[in-house]
């Protein structure tokens, strides 16, 4: 072989060799999957990269933080902020059923993801969680629904873990003791204000229960008292599918904490009455069915001067009734419109800011009319009936603002309510606003509905709207409470973002970033 | 790339076949020589008893050519004698026949290996190490057209030392995570290399040279909604090769030792060092848009082993 032709194959080689390609880290399409918001942060999952992006908007631009979670045998299957949103929870399974020896696990991230996670070995890979609202605990199942079971493992249906979160223990699972159904929903029936411990006395013990809802039946179980009995209770042979759950403590009108059970399909309310147990530590229940009616769509506790009364929504009679849970007895207000939820409120009584009254508020999506009602000296109030507050082109959603406001979405208009002067501004714009998608940053408003561009505020001491226009569409919207700013989330797979001042929102003071989902992507490959 | 190596090794694997082709003067002697006069390169031009500038000072190579080109026809000698004089006087006189001296060409003269002119074109390849690479190109290597001229003088019996300017422009494209991202990346390289090269025998040289200059890097990342502006980056590009140059000696081109044009095929390898060039992008926006930062990608060091290989042209 003469020269040249050596030193041609010695050029293919390296062509050749060149060529080789080894794995290639930019063919397929990455994993990305969020934005979940926290106080303080958006939060990504990377399943490629097993870590969770932060992405902490400032005055000026982003800032962007990586935290590990798992590694390449496991997958981030969901992730959820706590209620108060101070935190980040993800549950960690095996990336495929081909994985062994691999434990689920729960992840606790700070908001900004700047600090240490914790972790809790949860035994399952549970698809579920829903949050005590004192924000003490997190309860783990695997939901409900012929979907929920995906895998195609065997799985316990009733199984269920409560981590304490602010705690370092072991989380506590276990296995419902109940009758066979499957588990559908949980509920913390004595936390009834947020941040709060919901503590019910039965006997001489304070006990922190979650009720565990499946057809037909209802586990209690006490989240402080690990060697405490679980409560099975069957409802009985009428079809009765828990929905809600609704716990009146004890006093001086009736002696025994009570919860009750609603459902949509029965004319009758479960009654339990929760008593300790005279054998040993724990506590039991007993049942009893009070007749509301036809329907309750909702239900609330009050106690009139002399008579506790359970108070329920009746949609199909359009009216309110009020059961004695002494006598059954009761009697019924009638609305005269559609309404099927209701909450109540504190109002300003007829003797000045001293004299505070329980209101009640109940709406219904589809129906035109708010109803209030004054729920002081209502057995004694014979013929009172509902003021209404007109809703002109219907209700779609409400949310409450707080105590004295509402806002309810219609289509393109949106109502602002004031209940303490029973006062409706409609506000309309060209496109629909989304109620639901809205944050209140002391007295204003914000608005960020979906695949519009706009950014609007209300001032609700003037009721006065300005709207900024952004620069694309928004897919989501988020308040970051911790931080002071609004960000919208347009469609854009590479990220993209317009990070707005919460206090003013402005053009001028509203910067957008682009690309931040494949940062560094050139040397975190 | 092939279709170059190709011509190449054609090109060093044919045989002289200049020699059995017709000779054809290309080029005044008289010239070459009052350009270059011999002074002390070792050519055949100091010991051959070669026509100087001042024997022939004036011979103007117009004149030469007719006779060039009609000797081999003319055939002088076999040409009829002129028939004798008629006598006058009863006495003849034997006049001789004048025969002109037969034309002879004038050999040319060897022309000393001094300094070198080359003109190359060829393709040039950086085998990039950054992985990061891969996010503008399916392959490692970073190919490109290669253009440049050097210049280089004999400084001893083997040795030549000189120096050149090159361009090179590299070229790449490519849709990453799945169409998901379009990126492109463009180089504008022009440099200028010092070079060494050694003759081993003639028509064969090995050189080393290293090389300097800026690397303009012109990339564009763009998603699949929203186009990016190209933005241009400014690094510096070094780069030491050493390789083997091969050229048609003189003994086979057709003028031999008073060849001044000769061609070669070069190949050379080596390191490519580019500085760190910042990879951030900016989107390309409508009027008045808000203000909006960019993510910064990385940084893309488009260095590695390099080799290169060129067709040449050299005057000398």
């Amino acid at each position: 072989m003469n020269i040249p032709s050596k030193l041609t194959c010695v050029l293919m080689a390296g062509l050749v060799l060149g060529a080789c390609n080894e794995d290639d880290p930019y063919a397929d399409a990455r994993t990305l999957s969020g934005p979940v918001a926290t106080h303080s942060a958006l939060a990504y999952i990377d399943q490629d990269r097993s870590e969770l992006m932060f992405v902490r908007p400032g005055d000026d631009e982003i800032e962007l933080a990586y935290r590990a979670i798992g590694d390449d045998r496991t997958q981030v299957s969901w992730m959820r902020p706590t209620l108060d949103r101070d935190e980040l929870l993800a549950m960690v399974v095996p990336s495929s059923q081909k994985e062994e020896d691999v434990e689920e696990r729960l992840f606790v991230f700070p908001a900004d993801g700047d600090g240490d996670a914790r972790s809790y070995d949860v035994l399952a890979p549970f698809s579920t969680v829903d949050l005590s609202p004192d924000r003490r605990r997190a309860v783990l199942h695997f939901g409900s629904g012929t979907g929920a079971n995906q895998t195609g493992v065997l799985q316990n249906a009733n199984q269920v873990a409560i981590v304490t979160l602010d705690s370092t223990e072991p989380p506590r699972s276990f296995t419902l003791n109940g009758f066979g159904g499957r588990l559908t929903r949980v509920e913390f029936p004595g936390q009834t204000t947020a941040g709060q411990p919901g503590l019910i006395q039965i006997g001489d013990r304070l006990r922190d229960i979650v009720a565990f809802l499946a057809d037909n039946e209802v586990v209690l179980v006490d989240m402080d008292d690990a060697a405490a009995n679980q409560v099975a209770v069957n409802i009985g042979s009428i079809t009765f599918t828990p929905e809600e759950t609704l716990l009146r403590p004890a006093n001086d009108k009736f002696d025994d904490p009570v919860l009750f059970l609603r459902s949509s399909s029965s004319s009758d309310v479960a009654m339990l009455t929760l008593a300790p147990k005279v054998d040993d530590d724990g506590f039991t229940a007993q049942v009893s069915l009070l007749p509301i009616g036809t329907q309750a769509s909702d239900f609330i506790t009050h106690d009139g001067e002399e008579v506790p009364y359970l108070v329920t929504l009746d949609p199909s009679r359009q009216a309110l009734a009020f059961t004695d849970i002494r006598t059954q007895q009761g009697f019924s207000v009638a609305l005269g419109g559609t309404a099927s939820q209701m909450f109540t409120r504190t109002h300003e009584g007829e003797g000045g800011p001293m004299n505070q009254v329980e209101q009640l508020v109940m709406w219904g999506p589809g129906g035109s009319t708010i109803y209030t009602l004054e729920l002081d000296g209502i057995d004694d109030a014979l013929g009172r009936s509902p003021r209404p507050l007109g809703i002109q082109t219907g209700i779609e959603s409400l949310v409450v603002l707080d105590n004295d406001r509402a806002l309810v979405g219609s289509g393109n208009n949106l109502y602002v309510v004031d209940f303490t002067v029973e006062q409706v501004t409609p506000l309309s714009s060209p496109t629909p606003y989304d109620a639901t998608n809205s944050a209140l940053e002391g007295n204003l408003l914000l608005l960020g509905t979906s695949a519009q561009p706009w950014i609007s505020t209300v001032d609700l001491t003037t009721l006065d709207p300005e709207s900024m226009l952004l620069d694309d569409p928004i897919s989501s919207f988020h308040y970051l409470s911790a931080v002071g700013k609004v960000v919208a989330v347009h469609p854009d797979p590479v990220g993209h973002i317009s990070v707005a001042q919460a206090s003013a929102p402005s053009r001028s003071s509203t910067y957008a970033a682009w690309g931040f989902l494949y940062a560094d992507i050139l040397e975190r490959n | 790339m092939t279709m170059l190596l190709t011509l190449s090794c054609l090109l060093l694997v044919s045989p002289p076949v200049a020699e059995s082709e017709p000779e054809t003067p290309d080029a005044d002697p008289a010239a070459e020589q009052t350009e270059e006069p011999s002074i002390d390169a070792p050519s055949q031009a100091d010991t051959a008893p070669a026509p100087s500038e001042a024997d022939e000072p004036d011979e103007p190579a117009t004149t030469d050519e007719p006779a060039t080109e009609e000797t081999p026809d003319a055939e002088p000698v076999d040409a009829e004698p002129a028939a004798p004089a008629p006598k006058q006087g009863g006495e003849t006189t034997l006049v001789q026949p004048f025969t002109p001296p037969l034309p002879v060409k004038p050999p040319r003269p060897d022309r000393p290996l001094r300094w070198r002119l080359d003109f190359s074109l060829g393709v040039t390849s950086t085998l990039v190490g950054d992985t990061g690479y891969l996010a503008f190109s399916k392959e490692r290597p970073l190919l490109g057209p290669d253009l440049g001229v050097r210049f280089d003088y004999r400084l001893g019996q083997r040795l030549f030392l000189g120096g050149g300017a090159y361009y090179s422009r590299f070229a790449t494209e490519r849709d990453p995570y799945d169409g998901l991202l379009s990126t492109e990346l463009t180089v504008h390289e022009p440099t200028v290399r010092a070079r060494a090269s050694l003759m081993t025998v003639e028509g064969v040289d090995v050189f080393a040279d290293l090389g300097g200059g800026p690397s303009i890097v012109l990339d564009r990342i763009s998603s699949a909604q929203t186009s990016a502006k190209r933005r241009r980056n400014a690094a510096g590009a070094f780069s030491a090769m050493g390789g083997v140059s091969l050229y048609l000696p003189k003994q086979w081109l057709p003028g031999k030792q008073a060849s001044r044009v000769t061609a070669g095929l070069e190949t050379r390898f080596g390191y490519q060092f580019r500085s760190a060039v910042d990879m951030s992008t900016k989107a390309s926006l409508d009027d008045e848009p808000l203000r909006t930062t960019t993510a910064d990608y990385g940084d893309l060091g488009l260095r590695g082993f390099a080799w290169g290989v060129s067709l040449f042209i050299r005057v000398m």
